[in-house]
């Protein structure tokens, strides 16, 4: 109905600043959203296009489910499966390139692939601009090994055919020399033949991957199902394997983006309920006179449900266009990473339809049930009541019963949170929410007195004129209250579980990698795209003076059940000397058990996320198939903290997956060491491994807990943005108050008041009004934040225990008080500026 | 009570009265504090007739204006409005009811803000858009009709203006062609000059009086100004919630009698 429109568009002009930050509200909730289901997406394409470039547009590839290496025996399988006209073998690793002089920053990646001359021209078309592709005879080759080189990397390091370069593998340098240049397709590459980089990569008779042409007029799905079947689930057919733990790590991270792009939005529906529901209570006596003209129930409905959908849909249109230039921007900031560490040149933005669905689901969604309950409410107001409003004082029988009601579900949710139990501890927490709306409006008189000495002490009368209006209408202060509750509970809760993740981590710092000396590539936690070195740098770090007890971490993927896990390896009677793990079950002892057998230490995310407990058996799936290990530890450190992380010895790894290369390598000094000296000879020793760099365990430390500190307080800003809503809830419902006593305030003027009394009676009550949520949101956000920490100790470590966030408290409640300040300046001032005597008429 | 339909109910009146209100009874509140606003009213008016309601404050005028208009719903008693009982009448039915058949003009004129005066005008139109199917064609009679009745009122070159920009006695005359729009056949005013200087209250009453003699209403006024109730055709007094006096007029002097009459009365 047009004229319902009409109207609906005049009261959303009528009130353009409450209407706008709103509309913000919902369009930063919905951005958010679109941008992560967006960015998301657009990660794992740029993964798989890189992938992909590798392989080169190969019509299937067989990789392992792991990503590891397997033997040659699944080329046999592979190329007696109908459909398939030829099948390469293929070893492909990533490789870090050495930083060049004077320049800063981490040292750049490049993919090596090793490819069978024979037989890489029948599944791949190479495009060679110079030079010859590789041929069987370059194996032969005793200097320089024969090199294919993309035409980016040629132009970078401005090679030509002939030329002679190095590259950092696992051996060390390695010269190689230029045959040939091919156009380049997806990310850096360099090839060289399959045998030279078995050797390089000391993978002897072992492979990563095999590219196949399919026949021609072959299916390509009954050829995929037919490998499949043959080579069973150790392998993956189709596209190659991703790199798990990257995606894995995207996946998490996806996560929780969503889950703060939805508390965004739920912060923004409570804001646009309590607009509405304020708007409803301004227009009341515009509904009694349309009522009273004709307009039924229905008609009411209508005309605050067009409000909502207007808002919701402008919001959700305005949140796309923002989403959208989040993802740009973001995918620009994180072009850098993905290039330094994945190697991965970020493309485009991938724009799913179910980024759009949800992202328009949620935005329109939420705001139309926000503006439901509201719109419900103005209908039924009676028409005389409508035009001549006037509140019913709460009666103290329906505000005791409030109290009892909320005290008792309140009280049933301590009992949840303080039960040991996680998942009663997350009910709790829910429940004490829930128990504190209902009892807010009974809990607003009561604070009110408690606040009265301050207010006393800060505004003398109109302290008094505040706390008076405030416990005449408990329950519009109530939702207020409960507005700036909830949005500093969820603050409160993340500050606490934070501030618990950071003393645990930082424990974790200290124990974990508590050496001396610490070797590390570029970046933690990626292992499978770093290159390691062989284990021949660890005698010739031995043979170095100075240096005391020693070991080394090696890195493999794998499988159990259906968890991608990383495998961690090190010597169990070395390890303990230069290092340690934290046991949630099971005990230092467990390191002379992971010598004998197949025997392993687990973290907590694996136990809980496989059930595993101490003494139960697993299958971990190896490149040789699935291999039987027995849990003799629950516990991780810091390399391994929020990760399905697998710890065996490097027999064990060597023996199941083929792998000697370490990936980190610790020492301590011996004493008397002479530092100077020991830091030239391994600088020297290192320039032969350029893909891993020397830190001092101490400054390293230190420099990971600022990191995490740093990064923490990044989301403490991030999380600002969630008391947002409360500012605009508190400034509605004061308006509103401003509103109904106009002729209250108009008589105060008349009798004497001055504006600056007026002005400060709005302070006080917005105040009074914030000290209520505060409260609440106090009490709110420790029961949440308890549970949180409850949940993430049970399912990753219990090294996690809840940190009493005194600092972060102290910060929330001056954030809410301000607030409060923030959100009385305008009513206040419209207060003031009242004419007496229009007010005096006011009706 | 009986049973209340969405639909009208017609009740066969065989006389000329337009409204008909039977042993009407009004409590507001329980127990100790209970009020009685009106105290088992019966009222009569014919169509065409021009009526004020006059008595002192809280002798329950308004409540039975309210009440005629189904804005409210007695606590026992009946009221028929053109041949139609409001008991029978659910909120959507009243709703309709006081869109077709009944205008309203209230003391503080209850416009819409937003709206301009031609909008303002033309709301009971639009409402009933719906119900008697929605079109380009209807909302632009609308429109021409909205303008039409304010030029009867003499406000045919504000149209476009919102209320924040009319005088008080301008607002009423809008507030009047809006009661007037759908050609309703009852006019319910509540202290229409209550919020009006003289002259305005004047015009609004010289309004109101064609209303009747020209344009064929029949309306019912509530005041408390005896200067304003002399353009009635017939005075009702109330006191404490009763009718004590109900006289026909013919000129000031006639005014006073009555009042004095009335007071006799109580």
């Amino acid at each position: 109905m047009r004229v319902l429109l009409t109207l609906a568009i005049r009261y959303l002009a009528g009130r353009r600043l409450r209407t706008a930050l709103t509309t913000a509200a919902i369009v930063l909730g919905v951005a958010v959203i679109f941008a992560v289901n967006t960015m998301m997406p657009s990660m794992l394409a740029a993964l798989q296009g890189a992938v992909q470039g590798t392989t080169g547009q190969a019509d299937l590839t067989v990789t392992s489910a792991t990503g590891e290496s397997f033997s040659l025996d699944a080329l046999r399988t592979i190329r007696r499966a109908r459909g398939v006209a030829a099948a390469s073998p293929a070893l492909r690793r990533r490789v870090s390139l050495p930083v060049p002089p004077g320049a800063s920053g981490s040292a750049p990646k490049l993919d090596v692939s090793g490819v069978d001359p024979a037989t890489a021209g029948l599944v791949r078309q190479y495009q060679m601009t110079s030079g010859r592709f590789l041929l069987p005879e370059d194996d032969a080759r005793t200097t320089a090994k024969a090199a294919v080189v993309s035409a980016e990397y040629a132009a970078m390091f401005r090679l030509k055919v002939g030329d002679r370069f190095t590259v950092p593998l696992i051996r060390g340098e390695t010269q190689l020399e230029v045959v040939g240049i091919h156009a380049t397709i997806g990310g850096d590459q360099i090839i060289i033949t399959l045998r030279a980089a078995q050797y390089e990569f000391v993978q002897p008779n072992r492979i990563n991957a095999v590219d196949i042409a399919l026949a021609a007029g072959a299916d390509r799905a009954a050829v995929t199902s037919e490998l499949e079947r043959a080579l069973g689930p150790a392998y993956r057919v189709g596209r190659p394997a991703q790199s798990t733990d990257v995606v894995g790590t995207l996946q998490t991270s996806e996560i929780g983006l969503n889950l703060f792009g939805i508390l965004t939005l739920f912060m923004a529906a409570f804001l646009v309920y309590n607009t509405f529901r304020t708007s409803v209570i301004e227009r009341q006596h515009d509904v009694g006179v349309l009522r009273a003209i004709g307009a039924t129930r229905r008609t009411i409905v209508g005309l605050v449900m067009i409000e909502s959908v207007a808002q919701g849909t402008v919001g959700t249109v305005l949140g796309l266009g923002l989403g959208y230039l989040f993802s740009v921007a973001g995918m620009r900031a994180l072009s850098g990473t993905l290039q330094q560490y994945m190697a991965v040149r970020a493309g485009g933005i991938v724009v799913t339809p179910t980024a759009f669905a949800l992202a328009i689901g949620l935005g329109i969604g939420i705001t139309v049930l926000a503006g439901l309950l509201p719109a419900l409410a103005a209908g039924r107001v009676p028409v005389l009541a409508a035009l001549r409003p006037h509140a019913a004082p709460e009666t103290a029988g329906s505000s005791r019963r409030r109290a009892t009601i909320g005290g008792a579900i309140v009280l049933l949710g301590c009992i949840g949170l303080l039960s040991g139990n996680p998942g009663l501890a997350g009910l709790g927490a829910c429940l004490v929410l829930v128990g504190l709306v209902v009892v807010a409006p009974a809990a607003v008189r009561p604070i009110a007195t408690a606040c009265r000495p301050a207010l006393d002490l800060a505004f003398a009368s109109e302290g008094r004129l505040a706390e008076g209006n405030l416990t005449r209408q408990t329950g519009r202060a109530a939702v207020t209250a409960s507005a700036m509750m909830v949005g500093l509970a969820i603050i409160i809760a993340i500050v606490g579980l934070f501030a618990s993740i950071e003393v645990a981590f930082t424990n974790y710092i200290d124990r974990s990698l508590a050496s001396d000396i610490i070797i590390l590539p570029p970046a933690i936690a990626l292992w499978g795209d770093q290159i390691g070195i062989d284990p021949q740098f660890e005698s010739r770090l031995a043979r170095i003076p100075g240096i005391g007890n020693w070991a080394s971490i090696r890195y493999a993927g794998a499988q159990v059940g259906d968890q991608t896990v990383q495998v961690l390896a090190f010597d169990p009677e070395t390890y303990p000397k230069v290092s340690a793990l934290t046991f949630d079950q099971g005990d230092d002892s467990a390191y002379a058990l992971m010598a004998k057998g197949r025997n392993a230490v687990i973290t907590g995310t694996l136990a809980s996320a496989a059930k595993l407990k101490l003494g139960d058996r697993f299958s971990l799936r190896t490149p040789d198939g699935l291999k039987s290990y027995r849990v003799v530890g629950v516990g991780g450190d810091y390399l391994s903290a929020k990760v399905n992380t697998v710890y065996i010895s490097q027999k064990n790894l060597a023996a199941d997956f083929h792998k000697s290369e370490d990936i980190i390598v610790l020492a301590n000094l011996s004493p008397n060491a002479n530092l100077t000296e020991v830091r030239s000879r391994i600088d020297a020793l290192l320039r032969d491994y350029p893909q891993v760099t020397l830190h001092w365990g101490a400054e390293w430390r230190a420099e990971q807990k600022q990191t995490l500190t740093a990064y923490l307080r990044g989301i403490y800003f991030v999380l600002a943005i969630l008391i947002l809503p409360s500012l605009l809830g508190l400034l509605n419902t004061l308006a509103v108050g401003v509103l109904e006593r106009t002729r209250e305030i108009g008589l105060l003027r008349a009798i004497g008041a001055t504006r600056g009394q007026i002005r400060r009676t709005v302070l006080a009550e917005s105040l009074l009004m914030g000290a209520a949520g505060t409260a609440l949101g106090l009490l709110a956000g420790l029961a949440l934040g308890y549970a949180l920490v409850a949940l993430m100790g049970a399912s990753m470590t219990s090294q996690i225990r809840y940190y009493f966030p005194g600092a972060g408290l102290v910060a929330a409640i001056a954030a809410a008080l301000l607030i409060a300040v923030l959100a009385s300046l305008l009513p206040a001032r419209q207060a003031a500026r009242l004419q007496i005597v229009q007010a005096l008429h006011y009706e | 009570m009986p049973k209340r339909d969405r639909t009208d109910t017609a009740i066969s009146v065989p006389d000329s009265a337009i409204v008909r209100a039977e042993d009407l009874y009004r409590v507001y509140g329980a127990g100790a504090a209970a009020v009685v606003a009106l105290d088992h009213v019966n009222l009569v008016v014919h169509r065409g007739e021009f009526v004020a309601i006059m008595g002192p404050s809280g002798c329950g005028k308004s409540t039975l204006l309210h009440i005629l208009g189904g804005l409210d719903r007695p606590t026992s008693g009946r009221v028929v409005i053109d041949g139609i009982d409001l008991n029978t009448l659910n909120d959507d039915a009243l709703s309709i009811l006081r869109r077709e058949r009944i205008g309203f003009v209230f003391q503080f004129y209850n416009l819409i803000p937003v709206l301009s005066a031609v909008e303002n005008v033309a709301l009971p139109l639009l409402l009933a858009g719906r119900r008697n199917g929605r079109s380009r064609t209807q909302e632009s009679d609308a429109a021409t009709r909205a303008l039409e009745w304010l030029r009867r009122v003499g406000l045919g070159d504000r149209a476009d203006s919102k209320p924040d920009q009319l005088s008080g006695g301008q607002q009423q005359r809008v507030a009047l062609a809006r009661a007037l729009v759908a050609e309703p056949r009852l006019i319910l005013a509540d202290e229409p000059t209550g919020n009006l200087d003289s002259r305005s209250a004047d015009e609004m009453l010289r309004l109101l009086r064609k209303s009747a003699d020209d344009w064929g209403r029949t309306v019912v006024m509530v005041t408390h100004d005896a200067r304003m109730a002399a353009y009635a055709d017939r005075i009702v007094f109330m006191k404490d919630g009763s009718i004590v006096d109900d006289a026909r007029l013919g000129g000031e002097s006639s005014i006073e009698d009555a009042l004095r009459r009335a007071e006799a009365s109580t």
